[in-house]
């Protein structure tokens, strides 16, 4: 049997720091905060698709910036079912993120230079 | 509203994550989050296209969430990062401790050298000599661990 591709494993490596990215990058654009399955749908709507998501995988990254004191939390009641956990920036995770940009702009910025 | 069949499916789906996962208090709070995601992707499926099979629909909603050993190894993959970044300021906490503990033993045992001998053993020169053994100590020691 054949193993994974190069690229799948390339795709695989380069996927879990983009995605902290992307989920610090979706909570930021919601001051009063988004839920787990709201972060799940734009990341999958603004990248369309490009990150492969499984969305049950997006929880324990959730956890970890929660652990990293990079998100908070809050519960909201809901009509419908169960309630349901709301995530904010806090202020590090802020700070956080404008850094993480700066960085991701310059990556790019320089891979672009390095193709010519 | 789901009936028992849908109910089931999603049950023995969570089941299988809670058995690959340890029994803890994050695993029960991974699978809280699992099941309220499932209830709100369900949901929205069955707004937007409410004539369709719920089974089928169902069975999107879990596919989306990704298998139990995918949730299993990315949730993996976290928890490790955590505790060997956690061992790493352990260590460094460690060998804080000892290097205080070890100049507060030397200072102390020549300070007690420096009375017994009514400053015939001068203090000063003594806690040099002393850390130069704790030193040589180190150094033999790390030696050692490093042929083992």
């Amino acid at each position: 049997m054949k193993g994974p591709s190069f690229e799948d494993t390339w795709k695989v490596e380069i996927r879990r720091g983009i995605l902290q990215y992307a989920v610090l990058a979706i909570v930021n654009r919601h001051e009063k905060g988004i839920h787990g399955y709201g972060i799940a749908r734009e990341l999958e709507e603004r990248t369309d698709g490009l990150l492969q998501v499984k969305e049950g995988t997006l929880y324990p990254i959730l956890h970890r910036l929660r652990k990293e004191r990079l998100l908070n939390v809050h519960t909201e009641k809901s009509e419908s079912g169960p309630s349901r956990k709301v995530y904010v920036l806090t202020g590090e995770g802020d700070r956080v993120f404008r850094h993480l940009t700066l960085l991701v702009g310059d990556i790019f910025e320089k891979l672009e230079a390095l193709k010519e | 509203m789901r009936n028992d069949e849908i109910n089931r499916v999603i049950e023995d789906y969570l089941k299988k994550i809670r058995k690959i996962l340890p029994d803890s208090f994050e695993t029960e709070d991974l699978l809280e989050d699992l099941r309220v995601h499932i209830n709100d992707s369900y949901n929205d499926k069955v707004q937007k296209n409410p004539d369709e099979d719920k089974q089928s629909m169902v069975r999107e909603v879990l596919e989306a969430l990704g298998t139990p050993e995918e949730i299993a190894e990315e949730y993996g993959k976290e928890e490790v990062d955590e505790e060997e970044r956690k061992s790493n300021i352990d260590r460094w906490i460690y060998y804080t401790m000892r290097l205080t503990l070890v100049v507060l033993v030397v200072v102390l045992a020549s300070w007690v050298a420096s009375v017994l001998t009514e400053g015939a053993v001068d203090f000063i020169l003594a806690v040099v000599v002393l850390l130069a053994f704790a030193v040589l100590e180190w150094l033999v020691r790390t030696q050692q661990t490093k042929d083992a």
